[in-house]
């Protein structure tokens, strides 16, 4: 272990995936000995119906919210968790190549790779020497806003953007800014910062490159522990659990 | 004081657990516009705060940092009351939560930690105590013999199709609509029956106080009184939130199913329209329905009155009407606060409306602020330029002509229309 990346990559990383696969199972399973069977009569529906409850119960807050608060649409759903962290996280060519290391079938999201900048497709991480790989991805000229500089702009708006909501929130004295959000968007702004130093090879020499990708791997180590205690668990479980519940609760249990 | 707080369950670890915090569902709550301070997450959040120091190791630990605390104080658990009654249990918030979390369900959980620690608002409070005692049968036995005599029916007849449920609220805030209720099932020749007695005063007004062992009581002795007629089929006039509650709650409530099935009035009418049992004609009026939260929102009766009114009047759509119905603030007991209600309840039951300078001062500023709370929704009705408002609920009612409105109860409009 030579340096903060290996120690990243050998240690911290696997380390953290064990917490993550405890803490995930100790509040998924909190479902399961809190369960008691109710006692429900419901008013009859269709199946049509029900599906299209379905889709509405998803459907619905988007709207809701677009209609009352399409500043937080924006910068909240659309350029934070759309724009900025769905697609960077999960199809930067750079996370593709290394998720695939790990999961070998992710690589068949090959096809659908964001590059990092709009005039390079090639691959930072497995250049210049041998098996170069291009972004030669569905998006052809869509890349010029689907890429990774671009995202990460958005990711960045989007945090601030969370950073300030939330600190006016706080100082207008609202209850539900918790102390866990005064760790989790930092963490946020540290990965994208150091994922984006990393991936523009700032650091001229291997060593500061290292330390840079070293870092960005760490504090996404970090990420994934408190993923499970933390608000981040919603896109694992809370965001489809809560849905779903809802509309069981309301259209299968009840008939609305 | 941790013994104050509820069990988890399923849902209730998601609501505690789940919220991110976005305040995505503030403009769903009628008293955000009030103030933003009310805004549901905050609402909840004096629960999740309540709820962490009891099940979370860091809020044992670290408290007040990580967002865990239960009121010490007679101050802190008069504040937590102030917002746990600015929330009418509408379910808006739940349907525009990104995340499905019901903050009017975890209000509800939060005026039981208000009870069980000795805190409900007195009129609420002492409603709740005849209605669990049974005392207001007694109290309001004059006042129900009065009404029996002059609706002229079977009172009380086992083995008849339809029972016509009559809570001690409907008799009291809307004795018209009762008796409008009687003549339409006689129009329709129905096989139907009134009760002996009251069956609640506003039932369950232990869900509205957060007094579990009322809420089990009252419906247990209201539902073994209907099974004991056994009908076919109870009616509900109300389409406040005993449809909710006698609809799906009760059987969960008791855990076993009944040998009848619960409707509100406006399904069954429906059942009669499709059925061509009951003949009306047209009024010539324009009409919009102001849906009740818990009969549409919360109920899932949306088509039903529409298609009656249909039927009798020019109906116009409001802007948001069934699932996204706008609430107007006076659920969840809070209409039941508001000064002429409190009087008319309490001069028939003979309770002392007397309340202390903090009590007075809790209710006057709720009932301002419910006055506040409806704007919005009573607006939107305007806007319909319809002639006349129907809403399905007597409290409803009283809030929309106290607005100005033109309102009429439903089942009087149909009951204007019966050839
Ligand atoms: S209850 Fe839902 S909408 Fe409201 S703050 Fe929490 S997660 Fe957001
Ligand atoms: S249930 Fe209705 S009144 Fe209560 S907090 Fe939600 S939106 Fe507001």
């Amino acid at each position: 272990m030579s340096d903060i990346l290996d120690f990243s990559l050998e240690v911290l990383f696997p380390v953290a995936l064990v917490i993550f696969v405890a803490g995930a199972a100790y509040r998924v399973l909190k479902y399961v000995f809190t369960f008691r069977r109710g006692v429900y009569v419901n008013r009859p529906t269709g199946w049509g119906y029900r599906i299209w409850r379905l889709v509405d119960s998803f459907l619905h807050p988007v709207i809701f919210n677009l209609k009352t608060k399409p500043l937080e649409l924006l910068n909240g759903f659309l350029f934070f968790h759309i724009l900025g962290v769905i697609l960077l996280i999960f199809l930067l060519a750079q996370h593709i190549a290394y998720i695939e290391k790990i999961i070998p079938f992710y690589g068949l999201l090959w096809p659908l790779a964001i590059p990092l900048s709009s005039s390079t497709g090639a691959l930072t991480v497995t250049s210049p020497v041998g098996n170069i790989k291009f972004v030669n991805s569905i998006w052809g000229p869509l890349t010029l806003l689907l890429n990774g500089d671009f995202l990460t702009i958005f990711a960045v708006i989007g945090v601030f953007y969370k950073v300030i909501e939330k600190t006016i929130e706080k100082i207008k004295g609202a209850r539900h800014v918790r102390s866990g959000d005064l760790l989790i968007w930092p963490l946020l702004f540290v990965i994208i910062v150091t994922g984006w130093l990393t991936a523009h090879h700032v650091a001229s020499d291997m060593t500061g490159y290292r330390l840079l990708l070293g870092l960005h791997i760490a504090s996404a180590a970090l990420f994934v522990v408190v993923w499970p205690f933390t608000k981040y668990f919603h896109f694992i479980w809370g965001y489809w659990f809560g849905k779903l519940y809802e509309w069981y609760n309301l259209t299968l249990r009840r008939g609305v | 004081m941790a013994n104050v707080l509820p069990k988890l369950s399923p849902p209730l670890v998601h609501y505690f657990e789940d919220c991110v915090g976005c305040a995505a569902c503030a403009p769903s709550c009628p008293y955000y516009y009030v103030d933003h301070k009310y805004a549901p997450v905050d609402k909840a959040e004096f629960l999740r705060q309540m709820l962490r120091s009891k099940y979370t190791l860091a809020g044992k630990l670290l408290g007040r940092v990580v967002g865990a605390k239960i009121p010490r104080t007679d101050a802190e658990w008069w504040e937590v009351m102030q917002y746990a009654y600015r929330c009418a249990d509408c379910g808006h918030c739940y349907t525009t939560c990104p995340f499905g979390i019901d903050s009017g369900a975890m209000v509800r959980r939060l005026r039981e930690a208000l009870y069980n620690a000795g805190y409900a608002p007195p009129v609420l409070n002492e409603l709740n105590r005849l209605e669990k005692s049974g005392e207001y049968v007694t109290r309001s036995k004059g006042l129900w013999e009065d009404f029996v005599k002059s609706a002229g029916v079977p009172v009380g007849k086992k083995g008849a199709r339809v029972l016509l449920m009559v809570t001690l609220i409907d008799l009291l805030l809307s004795r018209d609509v009762v008796l409008n209720a009687v003549k339409i099932l006689r129009a329709a020749g129905e096989d139907f029956t009134l009760p002996e007695r009251p069956l609640g005063v506003a039932p369950p007004l232990g869900a509205v106080v957060g007094d579990r062992e009322s809420l089990r009581a009252v419906v247990s002795d209201i539902i073994s009184y209907m099974e004991g007629l056994s009908p076919q089929y109870v009616v509900l006039i109300s389409g406040c939130y005993q449809y909710p509650y006698f609809r799906f709650e009760a059987t969960d409530v008791l855990k076993r199913k009944f040998g009848f099935k619960v409707l509100h009035i406006s399904e069954l009418l429906y059942e009669y329209l499709k059925a061509g049992r009951l003949k009306l004609k047209k009024l010539g009026t324009s009409a919009t329905l102001h849906d009740s939260c818990q009969l549409a929102r919360r109920g899932g009766v949306v088509k039903e009155p529409r298609e009656v009114l249909k039927a009798v009047v020019n109906y116009i759509e409001p802007k948001h009407g069934g699932l996204e119905a706008m609430c107007l603030g006076g659920g969840a007991g809070i209409a039941l606060l508001a000064k002429d209600v409190r009087e008319a309840i309490g001069k028939a039951l003979g309770i002392s409306a007397k309340l202390d300078v903090r009590e007075e001062k809790f209710v006057e500023e709720l009932e301002g602020d419910y006055g506040k709370a409806s704007r919005k929704g009573v607006d939107e009705l305007k806007k319909t330029g319809a002639e006349v408002v129907v809403a399905t609920c007597p409290l409803a009612l009283a809030a929309l002509r106290a607005s100005g409105l033109n309102a009429e109860h439903f089942v009087n409009v149909v009951a204007s229309a019966v050839e």
